[in-house]
């Protein structure tokens, strides 16, 4: 985790960015944005917020989708899609 | 109001907010499933009386926003914004996450609609000492706000009256987002939401079902358990489709048994009452007798989605099913297609990828459904004896496992193969909302079974029907004049009078139409260890597969079609004509066997795959994929084993 934060840190020119797929279980952070206009339509609708809380409530038994929660709203998404789910640091 | 003497409302809402119950509990049984025009997404249209004014009731595919990310939401969009301007449209909101569906509220209100708020799950709310302030949401969102329990029947009244007193407004104006981000464009709107909603819930409560369902998946989801559980409850399954329904099953077989002798004794004898026995009531029973087990399957489908634990099943099986092409959501076809196909291609419609619900249509059918059990059970009898072992385990069981496991491998690369073929640009997601867990409302899993079996007996009925009378024609009739020569034949013979029978029977078939068929195909299938004889089962097979059975019963000429024992006999002691060796050899038997598995043997499935995919082209690729697969690997298992 260490390692790829940093690794993410250098190739982004000293600001840290920061993806829904780097966080673990049990761990949230807030969304700071969407990178995929449908996507984040689709989130907005089903209950997540830009700058509202996020939380990786699950990950399935085959590292691949998660359960993602925001307040009462739990949905399950793809990893490639929590890559495209920009937080804030 | 309008002048008019009926009233049109249209149901919207998000899913899992409880909008088949409202409509259920405002239409009764008075319900109608059809398609929307050009578009495989069931649209429920039903009525009811109130007042003296008739209302028809339209229930829209469930949908978080009228951005349109799937089909569904599509055909929501679309049908919102042609309705008329007298319609009123309900939106039904959760009222446990009003937030949230309030969303969706607004954007019906900025296309300038007539707009009910039916605030559902009230008890829910209740449970968890949340608090909403009714008049004032009213207020705040000028439109009638009604509370009710769905579920329970609770304020259906209240929403009648909201419909027939309400009053029309004048078209407002409506000052519509006008961003050119639609991202900002929705914050937006969740912003002016959160405005309205802090002042209206008064208490926030804590979400007990909430909570509740987070400990519920901790085990549900869990990487052991999870899985386990999921295979527990698919054995559990299994055990009531095969052995629950078999003593119903068995209730209808007799019954049509009956029926048969009954209506062949009452009616006067003659062509009319053979086409009527043994075309359209033979034809009938075939289907029927499938209808305990799509009741039971539909039964646990529906319970299982309606609790909640369908979309964690999709969630755990999704990674695998990827891989092959298809989605989490397509485990409910698969599990389906164990009864039959046919409700299983329909299921497939909750899959919003346009390949991946494509790919599961195409592949369901190789997975063994109900209507091979008899075909198996019959051939293997003839290779195994029902006391043999392997190790602890009867040899027979293990065989049909091995079918069932052949027909799902088969269905898992074919899906595969078809992944790398299949062209498609539409992005595949997986983005699924887990719902609470809650108890399955068991008047929902009544409709469901209801409208499924009517489904299935109607549309599926009217083409068995229609292939049974086909083949009754092409049985009993012959070119020429070549029946009353076997009838002459047979004048003056020896036999006892049934002996007779038996023999013109099987001597008329080989004359007939389907005789000739047969002939003809001999040359195609010789190389798989096949007589014309099983030529002509495998035409007849295509009106159903358990067609088989009687086919086999008429062309060994045995009387009685449920004496399996006797065909058994009959079939085992059946020589190859040119050779006089046995004809059903253990190759020829797992040839045949093979060839079952894999092979395209359902016109009704046909049927439905035209419906669903709106081109002719799937069911006939359908047809010569796995026409082609069951060809080959009969030669082959022929081959090896000859």
């Amino acid at each position: 985790m260490q390692e790829k934060t940093s690794a993410i840190l250098v190739q982004n020119g000293g600001t840290i960015k920061m993806t829904l797929d780097q966080l673990k279980e049990n761990e949230s952070g807030n969304i700071k944005q969407i990178n995929d206009e449908d996507l984040a339509i689709q989130l907005l609708s089903m209950g997540f917020t830009l700058g509202g809380e996020v939380k990786i409530e699950r990950i399935a038994p085959l590292k691949d989708p998660i359960l993602i929660t925001s307040g009462t709203n739990y949905i399950s998404i793809r990893n490639s899609d929590a890559k495209k789910i920009e937080l804030i640091v | 109001m309008s002048k008019s003497d009926t009233q049109n409302i249209v149901l919207i809402g998000n899913p899992n907010t409880g909008k088949s119950s409202l409509f259920n509990a405002l239409t009764g049984l008075n319900q109608k499933i059809g398609n929307f025009p050009g578009v495989t997404v069931d649209k429920k249209t039903g009525s009811y009386t109130f007042e003296k004014k008739a209302i028809n009731v339209v229930d829209l595919p469930g949908t978080y926003s009228l951005n349109p990310n799937s089909q569904d939401e599509r055909v929501a969009k679309d049908y919102l914004e042609n309705t008329s301007k007298d319609d009123i449209i309900i939106v039904v909101a959760d009222a446990t996450n009003l937030k949230r569906n309030l969303l969706l509220f607004s954007e019906v209100v900025e296309l300038g609609k007539q707009v009910i708020l039916v605030l559902n799950m009230m008890d829910l709310l209740q449970k968890n000492k949340q608090e909403i302030d009714i008049k004032k949401l009213s207020k705040k969102l000028d439109c009638p706000v009604i509370p009710v329990n769905a579920r329970l029947d609770k304020g259906i009244e209240n929403v009648k009256k909201a419909i027939s007193s309400y009053q029309q407004k004048e078209k407002k104006e409506i000052n519509a987002q006008t961003s050119s981000n639609r991202i900002d464009e929705a914050m937006k709107r969740i912003n002016d939401i959160d405005r309205i909603t802090e002042d209206c819930i008064t208490k926030e409560g804590e979400n007990k079902s909430y909570l509740f369902t987070k400990k519920v998946d901790n085990i549900v989801t869990h990487k052991v358990y999870g899985y386990l559980i999921f295979l527990a409850l698919l054995f559990f399954i299994f055990q009531a489709i095969f052995s629950w329904a078999s003593y119903p099953m068995d209730l209808i077989d007799n019954g049509f048994v009956l029926l048969c002798d009954f209506v062949s004794k009452a009616l006067p004898e003659g062509v009319l009452n053979d086409l009527i026995v043994n075309g359209i009531l033979a034809g009938l029973g075939g289907i029927v007798i499938f209808v305990p087990q799509i009741a039971i399957l539909f039964a646990f489908i529906t319970i299982l989605e309606d609790t909640g634990y369908m979309s964690r099943v999709s969630f755990l099986m999704d990674r695998i099913l990827r891989q092959f092409g298809l989605n989490g959501k397509s485990i409910i076809p698969i599990i389906s297609s164990t009864a039959c196909a046919i409700p299983a291609i329909m299921g497939a419609r909750t899959i919003s990828n346009y390949k991946e619900r494509l790919i599961t249509i195409m592949v369901a059918p190789l997975i063994s459904c109900s209507a091979r059990i008899p075909v198996y059970t019959i051939l293997i009898a003839l290779i195994v004896s029902e006391d043999e072992t392997y190790g602890i385990f009867n040899l027979q069981g293990l065989l049909v496992m091995g079918l069932y496991l052949l027909g799902f491998v088969a269905a898992i690369l074919s899906a595969w193969i078809m992944k790398l073929i299949i062209k498609s640009k539409e992005k595949s997601t997986f983005t699924l909302e887990m719902p609470i867990y809650r108890a399955p409302r068991w008047k929902n899993v009544g409709y469901e079974i209801f409208s499924k079996v009517k489904i299935f007996l109607f549309d599926a009925g009217k083409i068995i029907i229609a292939i049974s009378i086909i083949l009754w024609v092409l049985c009993s009739y012959a070119p020429g004049n070549r029946f009353e020569e076997i009838n002459k034949k047979y004048a003056s013979t020896t036999y006892s009078e049934s002996e007779t029978e038996a023999l013109i029977a099987a001597d008329k078939l080989e004359a007939s139409y389907a005789g000739i068929i047969g002939k003809t195909m001999e040359p195609a299938i010789k190389p798989l260890g096949f007589d014309w004889k099983i030529g002509i089962s495998l035409v007849t097979s295509f009106a159903a597969r358990e067609v088989f059975v009687g086919t086999m019963a008429t062309l060994y000429s045995v009387g009685d079609a449920d004496n399996t024992k006797s065909i058994k006999e009959k079939m085992m002691s059946a020589k190859n004509r040119e050779t006089g060796e046995k004809l059903y050899t253990t190759a020829t038997t797992l040839s045949l066997l093979i060839f079952y598995v894999f092979a395209m043997q359902c016109m009704a499935t046909l049927a439905v795959v035209y419906r669903e995919t709106n081109s002719i082209k799937w069911p006939i690729i359908q047809v010569v994929y796995m026409g082609a697969l069951a060809y080959l690997s009969s030669l082959l298992v022929y081959t090896i084993f000859s």
